[in-house]
């Protein structure tokens, strides 16, 4: 098979289009439905208080995970000495980081002088350095109030691998990309497609890898990261 | 695997699992824990009023459905804009071989597995292992169902259900494991096994929860991040999905999504909700370098021109497995079938005949208690009593049933035989009787009077007490 192939689509589809009985519209009108309950969710909430909704759910993330996820508001002065401290806490460690000029614009050049930065062209030494690292740092393209998740757009210099092997992981969260709910998300992600951009992957993630597979005991770390750190900063 | 998951008959099926006290117990456990969480969660979304969102969602899956063609075209289309490659299976046997030849192809040693019920289905693992490729399934508990020799999944969302701690640990004692029967430390010893085989792995395979046709994104949901691992490592990746798995739009996508993980697990969200367009930019040190999806038919258009089309709305949450009182009583494998519980009873004799599968519809009790936590909007009990009814009036698959509802017709719709009938129940069932009760029921009544005492029938029938009673008698 060539790349950008479609195979037995003229057959599968007439035929669905006879069951349907009638020819393959040319268009669909897509219906407005019954109602809306998704847009009434934080309907008119401030940027602070959405990040407020987000730190009181992931504390409540917190109190699920037995303390694996965790969340903190802080100031942008801050986070220098805040990310430092996340990333020694749980012992010290390998450290992989985005290729991203905002770490510098927010004074973490000094905090990440060790850490191993995501760079395509080194090719599977990134994946080595993720799957040995400790902690890895991100930061949130897109962040979701009411179930604190954050959101990775896949794009170069940021790596797929490195966002779900490091032990241990430390988001930024700008408050400025906080939205209500997947709603929103979902207007970006659509409005991005009509203008023909659908990156490879967009990640929400909202806590720390677990499984209850076994005897339905809630266990963390299965293949992810075991830890999660949120660090809210509510000037940018 | 196929659907079908053992040779045993029903009955035997069915006393084997009635035996099984431990998993007997789980369900029971799994049923309480999961509907507590469930509830909570969906009455926190937006005002709780969960009968508007699951009304939404149905209109949502029903207007894909109707037009079906469309979306899948449309779908395909952004699929190879995205870089992708689509393939129309119009049975298992297609579908298996596409990916196992694709496999062989391109020269594929490993393959990791993310769990997926149509791959199930398809019986995949079992092609691809057939031509010497080394399959790992990466689910926690499809890694134990595969170390304990394929064991097949009891629950379509905690697939080892059926197995205690103990149990695990000696699985995994055959494969290197030296300690306690700890959930945690069973499950670190998975991960050590498995973070390896992400990043060596040639060939990532993963189902869809939904696909999006306006862009072409295949959407996965989870909790363990094993799906973001095979879809961001592997270099050749494959998504397989039932050709009903479509939504319209983004904006669809949200409220299918925001349900799922609520009934599934009764949890706001899963730790993982990942969307995946296919290739990754030229350059990237990681990701899919070629992308392929293949949609499965596999008698599902004939489900869709039949009474049971609104099955196809389903969203794999298990919600009804977990309301079900069949269900928690019996377990997932008493099913005989990959998919179990009230799901299964209305859709396995849909894909795999009634032939094997006549039995289903009775394992229900007609409470509808599926049908109103179903986040699809499925009426699944009224989907039942209907394959009661083909079964009955058009298989006539059994001659005593049928002769049975006869008689029962023939003697209700004639007052003196009816009249007859109940003046000398009591005489008929004396011989059953012990201690005040009907203990030794023949024929259908055997079934419920080896379990279980029946009441004694009255001596006055109930029509003639009232009557009396009307005119003043005996109260």
């Amino acid at each position: 098979m060539q790349k950008g192939q479609i195979l037995n689509r003229e057959s599968f589809i007439s035929n669905l289009s006879n069951i349907l009985g009638r020819e393959m519209p040319k268009e669909v009108v897509h219906p407005e439905f019954s109602s809306k309950p998704q847009l009434e969710i934080y309907k008119g909430y401030t940027q602070t208080q959405l990040a407020e909704e987000f730190h009181k759910n992931a504390q409540v993330n917190k109190a699920g995970s037995g303390g694996k996820i965790d969340s903190l508001i802080i100031e942008k002065k801050d986070l220098a000495k805040t990310v430092a401290e996340k990333l020694v806490q749980h012992g010290t460690g390998p450290i992989i980081a985005w290729n991203d000029e905002r770490f510098a614009q927010w004074d973490l050049s000094d905090v990440l002088k060790d850490a191993y930065v995501w760079t395509d062209e080194k090719g599977r030494e990134n994946v080595d350095k993720a799957l040995n690292a400790s902690y890895g740092v991100c930061i949130s393209d897109l962040s979701i109030a009411e179930t604190a998740s954050y959101t990775v757009i896949d794009k170069l210099g940021k790596g797929r691998t490195s966002n779900f092997l490091p032990l241990n992981y430390v988001c930024i969260v700008p408050q400025s990309t906080i939205v209500p709910r997947l709603t929103q998300g979902m207007q970006k992600l659509h409005e991005m497609s009509k203008q023909g951009i659908n990156p490879a992957a967009v990640n929400f993630i909202c806590g720390s890898s677990s499984s209850s597979d076994i005897e339905l005991k809630k266990v963390w770390g299965v293949h992810g990261p075991i830890r999660l750190t949120y660090l809210i900063v509510s000037d940018l | 695997m196929g659907i079908k998951i053992n040779d045993q008959s029903f009955k035997e099926n069915l006393e084997k699992n009635l035996n099984d006290d431990f998993m007997r117990a789980a369900m029971v456990k799994a049923q309480d824990s999961i509907n507590k969480n469930r509830e909570n969660v969906l009455a926190q979304l937006g005002d709780g009023n969960f009968r508007e969102w699951q009304k939404l969602s149905g209109e949502i899956r029903a207007h894909v459905l109707e037009n079906l063609d469309f979306y899948l075209h449309q779908f395909s289309e952004n699929v190879i804009k995205n870089g992708g490659n689509v393939f129309f299976a119009k049975d298992a046997k297609e579908a298996s071989q596409y990916v196992t030849n694709l496999a062989i192809e391109r020269g594929v040693k490993k393959v990791v597995k993310a769990k997926s019920m149509v791959t199930e289905e398809i019986g995949l693992n079992h092609a691809l292992m057939d031509v010497g490729i080394d399959v790992k399934e990466t689910d926690l508990a499809e890694y134990m169902l595969q170390l304990d020799d394929w064991n097949p999944p009891s629950h379509m969302v905690v697939p080892s259900l059926h197995l205690n701690k103990t149990q695990i640990r000696d699985i995994f004692a055959k494969n290197g494991y030296t300690g306690e029967d700890i959930p945690e430390d069973l499950a670190a010893f998975a991960r050590a096994q498995l973070r390896n085989e992400f990043v060596t792995a040639d060939m990532g395979v993963y189902g869809c929860n939904f696909a999006i046709a306006e862009s072409g994104a295949i959407t996965l949901v989870s909790n363990e991040g094993n799906i973001d691992l095979c879809t961001s490592a592997p270099p050749l990746q494959v998504s397989v999905m039932g050709m009903e798995r479509m939504v319209a739009t983004y904006e669809d996508a949200d409220i299918c999504i925001s349900l799922l993980g609520r009934s599934a697990v009764g949890a706001k969200n899963t730790s993982y909700t990942t969307f995946v367009n296919g290739i990754t930019e030229e350059g990237a040190a990681d990701g899919a370098k070629e992308f392929h999806v293949v949609i499965v038919d596999n008698g599902r258009s004939n489900v869709l021109k039949s009474q049971f089309k609104e099955v196809l709305q389903c969203m794999r949450c298990a919600a009804c497995l977990n309301i079900c009182p069949v269900y928690r009583q019996v377990g997932g494998h008493s099913y005989n079938a990959i998919y179990s519980g009230p799901l299964g009873v209305v859709l396995t004799p849909l894909l795999a005949g009634y032939d094997d599968f006549k039995e289903l519809p009775y394992m229900c009790s007609l409470c509808g208690a599926c049908s109103e936590v179903c986040p699809a909007n499925i009426k699944l009990h009224s989907l039942i009593l209907e394959h009661k009814r083909v079964l009955a009036e058009e298989k006539k698959v059994s001659a005593f049933w049928g002769a049975s509802m006869s008689g029962a017709g023939m003697v209700l719709s004639r007052p003196w035989m009816y009249k007859l009938g109940t003046s000398v129940a009591p005489l008929l069932t004396k011989p059953m009787m012990e201690d005040g009760k009907i203990k030794k029921g023949v024929s259908v009544l055997k079934g419920w009077t080896d379990k279980r005492d029946l009441p004694a029938v009255e001596k006055v029938r109930f029509r003639d007490w009232y009557e009396s009673r009307s005119k003043g008698g005996n109260k």
